[in-house]
């Protein structure tokens, strides 16, 4: 793969790393910075995987793994990031997801709508198996209780 | 109101465990094994049989749809792909392979062209019509050692 490749592979990366960094800090700007930066972090610390995906042809694991590092370092960045801007963000005008945490946020996002296993989470989050199962179970009610459901889940979570 | 009014899940009923079954209880235990775990395995199992654990999994499935459609995937504007797209080649432009990388990557092609060279004389040597030849030729060297 050359560097036209992997900029190629990359693109197609963008819709999903847009979603998950916006979801973890709630602005265009923001979010798209979020991404360059992660890129940028990954293309400095992973130098050697990027050596991999640059030598050879046949690279699916590389391109996988890649795509989990860049999701942690979002994710990690964003962690740092959003506990600087949180105060000067009105978050109380977005939607209820938004008033989750932001290991919830982060959490609830990959298991439902990137339909990631807990190994893969565990990746990201570095949270271990147990806080996953706990995050995730406490995000679920807590943005229950934010939607103020008129039906019961609080038999379910 | 108008979140639920466009929602299809709104008219759900009560969502609590029916504890007729034992397995009933444990289903939210379920959600977020992973494929392979066993327990899942079992239940799947189970409640192809058990009306009560089949009521209980659309229960379920149900609120987690409901769920999952307050979970928002945003996307970015034309003018964020762009600004992306930009920044992304620029960042790119000075990328290639490390210096070690290089290196390492030269040392495995003249590696490999050595071999090359190396199992060809094999297999040319192998060949029965060769061995008198290459006899006639190390004695040809061996005289050539002894008279000097």
């Amino acid at each position: 793969m050359n560097t036209k490749e992997l900029e190629n592979y990359l693109k197609t990366l963008q819709p999903d790393l847009y979603s998950f960094s916006y979801i973890l800090i709630p602005d265009d700007l923001q979010a798209s910075q979020l991404i360059v930066d992660a890129i940028a972090n990954v293309l400095i610390d992973r130098r050697e995987l990027i050596d991999r995906i640059l030598k050879n042809e046949k690279v699916e694991t590389e391109k996988t793994e890649l795509n989990h590092y860049l999701y942690r370092a979002i994710y990690l960045l964003a962690r740092k990031r959003f506990h600087q801007i949180k105060s000067s963000m009105n978050l109380n005008n977005l939607e209820a997801f938004y008033h989750l945490e932001l290991d919830e946020r982060a959490l609830l996002f990959l298991k439902h709508k990137m339909k990631w296993s807990k190994d893969q989470m565990n990746f990201v989050t570095t949270l271990s198996s147990e806080e996953i199962v706990s995050i995730l179970t406490k995000s679920r009610m807590n943005l229950s209780r934010e939607l103020k459901d008129e039906f019961e889940l609080g038999g379910l979570f | 109101m108008e979140l639920r009014s466009k929602n299809p899940m709104i008219s759900l009923p009560n969502t609590k465990i029916d504890s007729s079954c034992i397995h009933a209880r444990q289903l939210i235990a379920l959600v977020d094994a992973d494929k392979n775990d066993q327990r899942l395995q079992f239940f799947k199992k189970h409640s192809k049989e058990c009306h009560v654990c089949q009521k209980q999994l659309k229960e379920l499935e149900k609120s987690l749809l409901r769920l999952e459609y307050h979970i928002p995937k945003p996307v970015a504007s034309l003018e964020m792909k762009n600004e992306f797209q930009n920044e992304l080649s620029q960042l790119l432009s000075n990328v290639g392979l490390s210096p070690q990388a290089k290196l390492k990557a030269k040392k495995i092609k003249l590696f490999s062209t050595l071999n090359d060279v190396n199992r060809d004389m094999e297999l040319v040597l192998r060949q029965k019509k060769y061995v008198f030849f290459t006899i006639i030729v190390l004695g040809f060297f061996a005289a050539y050692l002894i008279n000097r």
